[in-house]
């Protein structure tokens, strides 16, 4: 296979944007990518997206979108796999590459969910749930995931300002972040006072909707260093689903698909969790960050919000979670977050991430569609 | 006028929905809820159907109060995993209890009960809700 | 009427929604004097749960009445509910109900229609059908979610519930068989809903004299007459309660005892439940009658007709009282509500595209 390298990268702030539409928010991103790699003609698009069809009333995204970017009339797709459609378009973009079948592939996440009341907004984003099974009860995607931290709270006898050290965390860590949708601190008694959304679930305790587009160039080794002096080198990548029925896995306070993609990317990246130097990871809602830590083992079951509370996983430390702020405060504009996370880790390795930057040579990001059901791990090195 | 409820698709789920119909593998015995046409524990792909008690406990619950399109007049709407006295997991609404008093543990048996309905033209749609015992 | 072969009680089963609102309350947010309702001998009624309609309460009484009568459900032929508040104008409740019985499809059934007297007739064409040895059982249903114009008085006591039985040939597993029937049926509008309107309309005070109690007496005494009995002859009278005073005064002027009427008497305690009103009540004295005791039953219908049953309770019925909650456990069972979320459960209030 050959071996895939990262080249260049393009982020938008991410927020509630009324005046941008999806192609506006790509064409913004794609564009900054472009400028890094000398604007050189990319050989095809790959874009993650969720909520194009369902908020948007757009299929036929790959084409609209490379028209729009001007990017020619190149082989141009939309990869979906609910929030999880980001690293599954990174993990796309990478086969076309690796394969040998294009030297220069961009790789896009956009998704613009500020169309529609919430209401609204967050019936299609339940979607990512089992329309037949899930859904069909009116559960919503916050609701569902409250099932897991009730669960993960009683399980592991962790209390409520326990758990609020995640979006604390993270708050601290966006601040600098200028692609942040949040960038103002939070306390404890914040979080246990803002409102409940899905008992217990509380506000603070969810990523909020929001607007956005990343871009990334990937290229052969034969061409990337001739587009940048700074490639980063996809090293491992890991992919794998579950049961999307939550309540028909074994363990619900783990999830599966976490574990085979990760054991995948560090086998395929020869390294282990204790090499990670910086790690993004997909914490849509307080709890999924603590089980994300535990399943990419980082951390033991249960321990993750005293360990975290006693300042591990903190900037500087090995590895540091979330330097951009996450999903939680960095934002989660669906489709598009598992692209930025990529982003955000090139630009980590390169050093010129333009908020928390830790830096280091080895850096994970791990993306998930719906509660658990599609997880990719990719590993990126210096 | 609007049809936002698919009629087809409740027709013909009913059985799944009303009864909490699951496939039995014939080979190892494991239960599949949602009904699956292959077994997930040997592969078998010969599976019968079989109805679910209906009968369990509260594994896990919440009460949502941001609720979907089509669900305000339901709020808090209390969701759960009820395990089964077969051992399946299932998810559902409870109803009939108020939230303040729903505990893990609960004993719970399933009741038919309106989950949604198409405004005040189109299709009802039912399904099983667990209430407390 | 006199079947054939004797059709019997296999099982019997109520259901009761959880939710009650105190009359009080009622009168309070209209406006009516505290003495307005004192009248009508019910202090509070039941509501249905904002996701329970006359088809989930049908399912859940006719589910209790299988679990006591021990059969296999698939052994039900015939299944029919009497109601006036059917969730769609058009499209039977039962292929629902049945359904999530698991009996279908080799049944008969229909939803009736006779203000709260469907029901009844349901019993008298089940009767009928296995007498007759057409089928084997059937499965009664009365129920509704009884529909009041908010301020009428009618909103005091129209309530919601469910009474079901399943019948069959008299027999080993029967708990009580039929002893006879006499219906009574005449064109007396004292009550009545036009199509598309939400609420019935009704003649007050002419509901009383002509309707009600003409249509109960005659019944009645039709049957006494046929059978050759005397009140003193009944351990127990079971009448349509449209309220806690009408069955009381009807007693009293057919010469039963207070005592007789009071176990079946439930109306005070829950509101009128329509279709399920005297059958709520049958269930409440099957589950404190003893064998070779009799029963009289008078199922009133607006419009206008009442049928009269006399019902003789068999062996066995002791052990099947406890298979499945009792109308006195699901009376006790509840949870008081205010006028709001009354209005909001009853849907009386109209949301705007939301
Ligand atoms: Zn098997």
């Amino acid at each position: 296979m050959v071996k895939v390298y990262i080249v260049g990268v393009g982020l938008t702030k991410i927020g509630r944007f009324f005046d941008k539409g999806l192609r506006e928010l790509f064409a913004e991103a794609a564009f900054k990518a472009l400028d890094e790699i000398g604007n050189e003609t990319v050989q095809a698009l790959v874009i993650g997206n969720m909520t194009s069809s369902s908020l948007g009333e757009q299929d036929n995204l790959g084409a609209l979108l490379a028209d729009y970017a001007g990017l020619g009339k190149i082989p141009a797709f939309k990869v979906e796999a609910a929030c999880g459609s980001g690293g599954v378009a990174v993990y796309t973009g990478y086969s076309l590459v690796a394969s040998g079948m294009f030297d220069i592939v961009m790789v896009g996440g956009v998704e613009k969910e500020t169309e529609y009341p919430t209401r609204i907004v967050s019936k299609a984003l339940a979607q990512a749930a089992d329309a037949e099974y899930e859904l069909f009860h009116g559960i919503s995607f916050t609701g569902l995931n409250a099932l897991v931290m009730r669960m993960y709270m009683n399980e592991y006898n962790v209390s409520r300002d326990e758990m609020s050290i995640w979006p604390v965390l993270m708050h601290k860590n966006a601040v600098k972040n200028p692609y942040a949708q949040f960038r103002f601190e939070i306390t404890k008694e914040q979080v246990a006072k803002s409102m409940m959304v899905a008992d217990p679930i509380r506000l603070l305790d969810s990523s909020p909707i929001g607007d956005g587009a990343a871009a990334l160039i990937l290229a052969s080794d034969k061409v990337a260093k001739k587009l940048t002096d700074t490639p980063i080198e996809v090293a491992g990548l890991g992919m794998a689903t579950d049961h999307i029925y939550v309540a028909y896995r074994e363990n619900i306070l783990s999830f599966k698909a976490t574990i085979l993609a990760a054991k995948k990317a560090y086998e395929t990246a020869k390294v282990c969790p204790k090499n990670i130097d910086v790690a993004e990871v997909h914490d849509a809602f307080t709890v999924l960050g603590f089980m994300n830590l535990e399943d990419l083992g980082f951390s033991e079951r249960g321990k993750t919000p005293k360990l975290m509370d006693e300042g591990r996983f903190w900037p500087g430390d090995k590895p540091t979670v979330n330097p951009s702020g996450g999903l939680k405060a960095r934002g989660h504009p669906v489709g598009a977050t598992g692209v930025y996370q990529v982003a955000e880790v090139v630009m980590q390795l390169r050093g010129d991430f333009p908020g928390v930057n830790v830096g280091g040579d080895i850096g994970l990001a791990q993306s998930i569609g719906g509660l658990g059901t599609t997880v990719t791990v990719i590993i990126l090195k210096r | 006028m609007s049809m936002k409820i698919s009629v087809p698709r409740v027709w013909r789920e009913i059985k799944a929905h009303y009864l909490l119909e699951a496939t039995v593998c014939n080979k190892c015995g494991k239960i599949h809820y949602p009904p699956r046409p292959i077994c997930d524990n040997c592969g078998n792909r010969n599976l019968f159907r079989r109805k679910l008690s209906g009968e369990g406990e509260v594994l896990t619950y919440t009460i949502q109060y941001i609720v979907l399109e089509g669900y305000r007049e339901y709020a808090p709407i209390v969701f759960a995993i009820v395990k089964l006295k077969e051992g399946v997991k299932i998810l559902a609404q409870l109803t009939d209890v108020e939230p303040e008093n729903v505990k893990i543990g609960m004993r719970v048996k399933a009741v038919l009960r309106k989950i949604c309905e198409d405004e005040n033209i189109g299709l009802i749609k039912y399904g099983i809700k667990f209430k407390p015992v | 009427m006199r079947p054939a072969r004797d059709v019997g009680i296999v099982g019997w089963g109520a259901c009761i929604p959880k939710f009650r609102i105190k009359c009080s309350e009622i009168g309070k947010t209209w406006g009516f004097p505290p003495e307005y309702h004192g009248g009508l001998i019910v202090s509070e009624k039941t509501v249905a749960n904002i996701d329970e309609d006359t088809t989930t309460m049908g399912w859940e009484a006719a589910k209790n009445a299988l679990v006591r009568a021990k059969i296999n459900p698939e052994e039900v032929e015939a299944i029919y509910v009497g109601t006036e508040s059917k969730p769609y104008a058009v499209k039977p409740s039962i292929t629902v109900i049945a359904e999530a019985l698991g009996i279908t499809p080799k049944i008969l059934g229909a939803d009736l229609e006779f203000a709260c007297r469907a029901a009844s007739e349901a019993l008298e064409a089940s009767i009928g059908l296995i007498s007759s040895g057409m089928i084997k059982y059937s499965l009664v249903i009365g129920s509704d979610t009884a529909q009041a114009s908010p301020g009428d008085v009618l909103e005091f006591t129209a309530s919601s519930g469910a009474a079901a039985f399943v019948l069959g040939p008299r027999g080993e597993n029967t708990v009580a068989y039929f002893e006879g029937s006499y219906s009574y049926i005449t064109d007396t509008p004292d009550f009545w809903r036009r199509q598309l309107a939400p609420y019935p309309m009704h003649g007050e005070q002419f509901t009383g004299d002509p309707a009600y109690f003409a249509h109960i007496i005659a019944a009645a005494k039709g049957l006494m007459n046929k059978l050759g009995l005397r009140p003193s002859d009944f351990d127990y009278a079971v009448f349509h309660q449209p309220n806690g005073r009408f069955p009381l005064k009807v007693s009293v002027k057919l010469g039963f005892p207070k005592e007789k009427i009071l176990p079946g008497l439930i109306t005070p305690m829950i509101g009128n439940t329509y279709n399920a009103s005297a059958l709520i009540g049958l269930c409440a004295v099957l589950e404190e009658a003893k064998p070779g005791q009799r029963i009289l039953l008078v199922p009133f219908g607006s419009g206008a007709g009442a049928d009269a049953y006399s019902v003789i309770v068999e062996d066995g019925i002791e052990e099947k009282v406890h298979l499945a909650p009792t109308v006195k456990e699901l009376i006790e069972d509840k949870i008081y509500i205010n006028y709001t979320y009354y209005a909001k459960f009853r849907g009386l209030i109209s949301k705007f595209s939301f």
